[in-house]
């Protein structure tokens, strides 16, 4: 992070109707080339957060800057920001060549026709579409309209690509292929984009950089393997990815293990990031888990009885119901443990699988949504 | 199902409704070609047949043949200028209501309230609530040389004069504008309302301004909207009455009050049926070339197909 950052968000907030905080307060410094996600809930703020950088959205407070300048005042044609929209959007009454060449049409600098059909080419051959130039928006298949689209936000070589949720209208093998060819081009061109999405899966492949956008405000912002393997809130560890939540509270520390108290019984983990007395809540991933050989002596053990068997080629999910009537999530290498509905197993985690995360106040709890896994009436 | 055990009445009753139900469509378009035929279709022909009537001076016609009805049409040249004063103050209303109504319906289809939407359309709508007589006195009182405008503008500015008068030229466009311009308004704002927003915001970050996004973009996409709305005012006010008739002097009158002088005042229903084919024939005519001339589908006249159609 030597580099000044290309793009960069001061405190940006926006307010709806003097008390709706649709965006709170957030920072980001995007750099060079860099392919950062936001993602979140619907209704969290990444759209808002996105529609403020393109300038359809004016920030009730903060400024966004580009390569130091502030652009917050800017109107949206003065921005050189390219925009790829979830409707997509292309002219429906222009062929694609007309529709990739629009912002070089509508321009102040006067383009000949042949640098412009020249431009279309180039764009046409880097989505691998050449030929389709005389084509009209509605002979085109999703996919391809999703490709035209992005060519026509690239044509102009814009300083940053924003793209709002471009894939969700695809199917999903169609969602994949796109994912892959969005990297391929953004790489290409090494054009600093900003990705909206609410797919987690989505954001892990696809990102240099994941935003995790919670009620208008960053829960997290780290690399893909940061923000699942390091969550620093329960609600990073509960949207990003499959988890196991065993609320609970920490009843002591030793030099290198931590001992949390919860209704399931104690866990050790290798986390000693809190205080004695914390409320806090373990979280293993499933891919943690073990399924326990029969009698084998080892910490933290859950008996349980397997409820649904998944089958994921090389990965197999097992969903256990413990007899405390809490629902796990186990991952396990398909050929070293077979089981089957129904049949009575024990579970353990080592305490290097778990991560000790603060409990969230219950009010946030709510907001947060999480599904019923690991939480307990008794609370 | 046993038709022994049900009723005469009930089969009966059966039978009818299973004869209804297979002639059902016959019926559902029947019943609008019957009230065409009696009700416009046989009148205009009975008016036609009117147009050859001989005239019995003081009395009304009797049936015959003749031409002179016609004749009288081609040879006085007074009626090729009512004809030319119909078609000018129709295009000029149309022109007038279409590039006024554009930026009203535009502004009506993009207000993000609901709320303030729905009252503007409601606004829109009330104006056709007040009978259009009152709405030419209205003017009237406003624009006469005694009027409202006349004495404000001599009371508070330097003019002495009055500078507009109750009947004329402009009280008549302003007459026709007022009562046609809600139904140019509504046609485009349809058409308006069906271009996807997104389209406008995907021009605007491609670098194009608030303008060149009208012209480039929601122009083209809601030219059908514009066709209809035109072709709607001319062909309304080629038929309007009321305000040339109040609000016009004779050199302002149109075809619809020469043929109520006709008939009421010279008692020449012959001729009044002449003219009034001519309106009829105009109407129909400028109607044909409207569909022909844009390419127009019945369902475009309706209002353009959503994110506008993309007629490449």
């Amino acid at each position: 992070m030597s580099s000044e950052p290309h793009l960069t968000l001061n405190g940006l907030s926006k307010v709806y109707n003097e008390t709706l905080r649709a965006v709170d307060n957030v920072d980001l410094a995007v750099q060079d080339g860099e392919f950062v996600t936001l993602v979140g809930p619907s209704g969290c703020g990444k759209s808002t957060t996105l529609r403020m950088i393109a300038g359809f959205v004016s920030p009730t407070e903060g400024t966004i800057e580009m390569n130091g300048r502030n652009i917050s005042e800017l109107t949206p044609d003065k921005r050189d920001i390219g925009m790829v929209f979830q409707s997509i959007a292309l002219f429906p009454h222009m062929t694609v060549a007309e529709n990739i060449s629009y912002g070089m049409k509508v321009s102040a600098e006067d383009f000949s026709q042949s640098e412009m059909d020249e431009r279309v080419e180039e764009m046409l051959e880097l989505i691998e579409m050449p030929g389709t130039e005389d084509r009209y928006p509605e002979e085109l298949s999703g996919g391809q309209q999703q490709r035209i689209g992005l060519a026509r936000s690239l044509a102009l070589q814009p300083e940053v690509l924003l793209l709002d949720e471009p894939l969700s209208a695809l199917d999903e093998k169609l969602r994949e292929q796109m994912q892959t060819e969005l990297t391929r081009i953004q790489q290409e061109l090494g054009v600093t984009t900003v990705f909206v999405t609410h797919n987690q899966e989505e954001a892990m492949t696809m990102s240099d950089r994941i935003v995790v956008m919670n009620d208008g405000n960053f829960e997290q912002v780290g690399s893909p393997g940061d923000v699942y393997n390091e969550p620093e809130s329960v609600f990073v560890a509960d949207f990003m990815g499959k988890s196991n939540l065993f609320p609970g509270e920490v009843l002591r520390n030793d030099s290198n293990q931590s001992v949390v108290e919860t209704p399931l019984g104690q866990f050790v983990t290798a986390d000693t990031s809190f205080m004695e007395g914390r409320p806090v809540q373990v979280l293993v991933r499933p891919e943690g888990m073990q399924v326990a050989a029969a009698g084998a002596e080892s910490e933290n053990t859950l008996d349980g009885t397997v409820e649904i068997v998944h089958l994921l080629g090389s990965i197999t999910r097992y969903h256990v119901r413990t007899k405390d009537n809490v629902e796990l999530v186990v991952e396990v290498q398909s050929d070293e443990v077979k089981k089957r509905e129904g049949e009575e197993i024990t579970v353990s985690f080592p305490p290097s699988a778990c991560r000790v995360l603060p409990d969230p106040q219950p009010s946030e709890r709510e907001v947060a949504d999480q599904p019923a896994m690991g939480v307990f009436a008794s609370e | 199902m046993s038709s022994e055990n049900v009723g005469y009445g009930q089969r009966l009753f059966d039978g009818v409704l299973g004869r209804v139900k297979d002639h059902f469509k016959y019926i559902v378009v029947g019943i609008p070609v019957t009230m065409l035929t009696v009700f416009f279709l046989l009148p205009t022909l009975y008016l036609f047949a009117t147009s050859f009537f001989p005239r019995d001076i003081g009395a009304y016609y009797h049936f015959g043949f003749t031409l002179d009805n016609w004749a009288r049409l081609f040879d006085s040249p007074i009626y090729r200028e009512y004809l030319g004063n119909t078609l000018e103050l129709a295009a000029v209303t149309t022109v007038i209501s279409v590039v006024f109504g554009y930026p009203i319906a535009y502004w009506i289809a993009r207000v993000e309230s609901k709320n303030l939407k729905r009252a503007l359309l409601l606004m829109i709508v009330a104006t056709m609530w007040i009978t259009v007589i009152i709405r030419a006195y209205a003017i009237q009182v406003v624009l006469s040389s005694n009027g409202i405008l006349n004495e404000f503008l001599i009371a508070w500015t330097p003019i002495n004069n009055p500078v507009t008068s109750g009947t004329g030229y402009l009280p008549t466009i302003i007459g026709m504008v007022y009562g046609f311009l809600p139904f140019a308004v509504l046609t485009m704002y349809t058409s308006i309302a069906n271009i996807n927003p997104k389209l406008e915001e995907a021009s605007r970050n491609l670098g194009a301004s608030r303008i060149q996004t009208i012209r480039h973009v929601v122009l083209p996409l809601s030219k059908n909207g514009i066709a209809g709305a035109g072709a709607l005012v001319f062909i309304l006010a080629i038929g309007s009455y009321v305000v040339p008739m109040l609000l016009g002097n004779p050199s302002e009158w149109t075809l619809p009050v020469i043929i109520t002088e006709s008939v009421n005042q010279n008692l020449n229903v012959p001729f009044g049926a002449v003219l009034s084919m001519v309106l009829t024939g105009l109407t129909i005519f400028f109607f044909v070339l409207a569909v022909k001339m844009l390419g127009l589908g019945s369902d475009q006249l309706v209002g353009d197909t959503p994110e506008g159609d993309a007629d490449g």
